[in-house]
């Protein structure tokens, strides 16, 4: 007598629609396990559960095809991704989906509270320093300020830089009183800067590909939310470039949110950022970004000219002339300071050092020492 | 051995990061609400400016001046006097490792029940039960299960002091491999403001093999010591000394308590605001 094939365990949809089943009764105990965490109130938990349910009307909204990967029977291989679980599934020719590996791990949480993961933090002051505390999604607020740091090697030392590059375009007041929300990425050493194959294509950086996906999610989710403002922070920049990629391969859209992005001292490809922003209708302000130290210089020029391309409806060629001579502003700010001393001895220094060494200083000092510039600001 | 706050190399192996010693460190007195105090305040490293404050000698802040939004929850307001972050650094070039900061304030709650003192004992520990669950007490993991924070833990009443005065800290949940530590010290100003000083205990993430992933166990790699050290000793260079405002405010609320009820509670376990 042969042996019967042993049933797969039916996970959802039985009674209507596509069926989802287990590969193994290994797998059907982890989503037993999957779905009592969801009950308990577990974010992640609930959302997994929540997509493959949606499996079941064929929606598909946020998986990923592990491209070279075949099945036995030579179907695609999905793959979900969300903190905490890993699942990847197939499609039978029967139209089953039927998952082939589950993995849960519930310490994610923990290992983003303690800052060895990408996370999202809600960032509030708290007297003279900065109160993080992990969040899942941004605060459904009307103009939210969500930052993407550069990578540092702690949460509490990414809050300070994160408030300053976020009061650029929202202001001081709004900053210190609402707090606002800060997507941090872990590592020990800045992005992009005078690395050129990070500055250049930030959208293929590997090491921050677990950081884009979380950012690129947290951004879909939160377009319900009216005028979300995406601040990035230095190198955070490259970070939001390929959380933006991710986005618009999905045929992700912002039309009718509001949504805002600002590049503070972008050290990645400001043109490449700017491009996908426009990609997913995500809107500028007149001016949407800052240069710092590790900004190329010339990125302002082609940024510059390549918004006039993609929107001459709204940026005219005044603004445009005048953004063109904005990005080596520092750099001539401090030939103008270093020409006076040569060319008219002591007046001509006074006097020249009095009309471009102050916006050069004040410039360069912002570039090179922002917590200085900022200390001395605040006492005056 | 050399320790400087400039980052050339890369950490290989366990350290003990140097930070800057109290010998030297000049006496930083404030008079708040007529109490004068003083601690001793080690100069700040240059690095980390735009995070230190100063405040004027004498301030007695109106109720406007304090913060109060600092959460949704406004439950307690603060009004800063005194702010510094100082770094422990490794030796030749490995650069800050870690940092010790400091931050004195003025605490009170923004809805006291009349008719209550701080200089109350009882009403004293249970002010510092409920600070510490304004701070730490909906800090949750596991789905609500274990709590991020243990605090007050280490309490200590302090003697010699005009006033009562604890010592004690919060620390971070070990079995969630949080390294987090702050110490405390509280002492009443006047019925409604507590003086707060928190020393929170940072040490950086280290990474050895991985650029993105970071060591797993920072207590391998960093020592904490030298930072609680000179933690300890700005703390034991407190001097208070009360007002006569003060005085008969004290008097006032432990009028009629006996001796033992004056004292400050010797035990005071870790508060548990997990719901199981």
């Amino acid at each position: 007598m042969a042996i019967p094939p042993s049933r797969p365990e039916v996970i959802a949809g039985e009674n209507a629609g596509t069926r989802v089943v287990a590969q193994t009764p290994q797998i059907a105990q982890a989503c037993r396990e999957l779905a009592k965490l969801a009950r308990q109130g577990d974010y992640w938990a609930a959302r997994a559960v929540k997509y493959i349910s949606a499996l079941t009307s064929r929606q598909m909204k946020t998986v990923f095809v592990r491209e070279g990967a075949k099945t036995t029977d030579s179907q695609k291989v999905y793959v979900m991704l969300v903190p905490g679980i890993s699942l990847e599934f197939s499609q039978r020719a029967n139209s089953d989906f039927v998952i082939h590996r589950m993995a849960l791990d519930s310490t994610y949480a923990e290992l983003q509270k303690a800052g060895e993961k990408p996370a999202l933090f809600r960032v509030q002051r708290r007297g003279k320093h900065f109160q993080t505390e992990l969040a899942n999604q941004v605060k459904p607020e009307k103009f939210r300020a969500v930052t993407v740091s550069d990578r540092y090697s702690r949460v509490s030392s990414a809050a300070p830089p994160s408030a300053r590059a976020a009061k650029e375009p929202m202001g001081q007041s709004m900053i210190d009183r609402a707090g606002f929300d800060m997507h941090f990425t872990p590592g020990d050493e800045k992005l992009g800067g005078l690395k050129l194959a990070e500055a250049n294509r930030p959208e293929r950086i590997l090491s921050i590909r677990e950081s884009a996906f979380l950012l690129a999610k947290t951004m879909e989710e939160s377009r319900d939310t009216t005028g979300v403002y995406w601040i990035s922070e230095g190198g955070g920049s490259g970070v939001l470039t390929q959380a933006m990629k991710i986005l618009k391969s999905r045929n992700v859209t912002f039309r009718g949110s509001e949504h805002h992005v600002f590049f503070s001292k972008y050290a990645t490809d400001l043109v490449k950022a700017q491009n996908l922003a426009y990609d997913l209708n995500l809107r500028f302000e007149r001016t949407a970004y800052s240069t710092g130290l590790l900004s190329s210089p010339l990125d302002p020029v082609r940024a510059s000219i390549n918004r006039r391309k993609r929107d001459s409806e709204s940026y005219t060629r005044l603004q445009m002339a005048a953004d063109l001579c904005k990005g080596p502003q520092t750099v001539v700010g401090g030939v103008a300071l270093l020409s006076s001393v040569g060319l008219g001895g002591t007046a001509g220094f006074i006097l020249g050092a009095g009309v471009a060494g102050f916006t050069a200083l004040n410039a360069l000092g912002r570039a090179v020492t922002p917590s200085t510039h900022d200390k001395l600001k605040g006492k005056l | 051995m050399f320790s400087w706050p400039i980052s050339l190399r890369k950490q290989t192996r366990y350290i003990q990061p140097r930070g800057p010693g109290i010998h030297w460190a000049p006496r930083k007195t404030v008079r708040a609400f007529g109490v004068e105090f003083s601690v001793k305040v080690p100069r700040s490293s240059l690095n980390v400016a735009g995070e230190s404050l100063s405040c004027r000698r004498r301030v007695a802040p109106h109720s406007s001046h304090f913060e109060a939004a600092l959460t949704d929850n406004h439950k307690w307001e603060r009004y800063s006097l005194i702010s510094r972050r100082w770094n422990f650094n490794g030796p030749w070039f490995i650069g800050p490792l870690a940092n010790l900061s400091m931050h004195i304030s003025i605490v009170s709650l923004s809805k006291q029940e009349s008719g209550t003192s701080m200089f109350n004992p009882r009403v004293f520990e249970s002010a510092i039960a409920d600070l510490m669950t304004y701070y730490h007490g909906e800090q949750l993991s596991r789905n609500g299960a274990e709590q991020d924070w243990f605090a007050p833990t280490g309490w200590q009443p302090l003697a010699g002091f005009p006033c009562i005065a604890a010592k004690f800290e919060a620390v971070g949940n070990s079995k969630l491999a949080y390294f987090w530590r702050e110490k405390y010290c509280i002492f009443p100003l006047t019925d409604e403001h507590l003086l707060e000083i928190v020393l929170p205990v940072e040490r950086n993430k280290v990474f050895i093999h991985s650029r993105t992933e970071p060591e797993s166990d920072t207590n391998q790699w960093i020592n904490e010591e030298p930072m609680l050290e000179l933690s300890d000793q700005i703390l034991n260079s407190l001097e208070i000394r009360l007002s006569d405002k003060a005085k008969q405010q004290q008097e006032r609320a432990i009028e009629g308590l006996n001796v033992q009820e004056r004292k400050l509670t010797e035990r005071f376990s870790p508060l548990k605001w997990t719901t199981e």
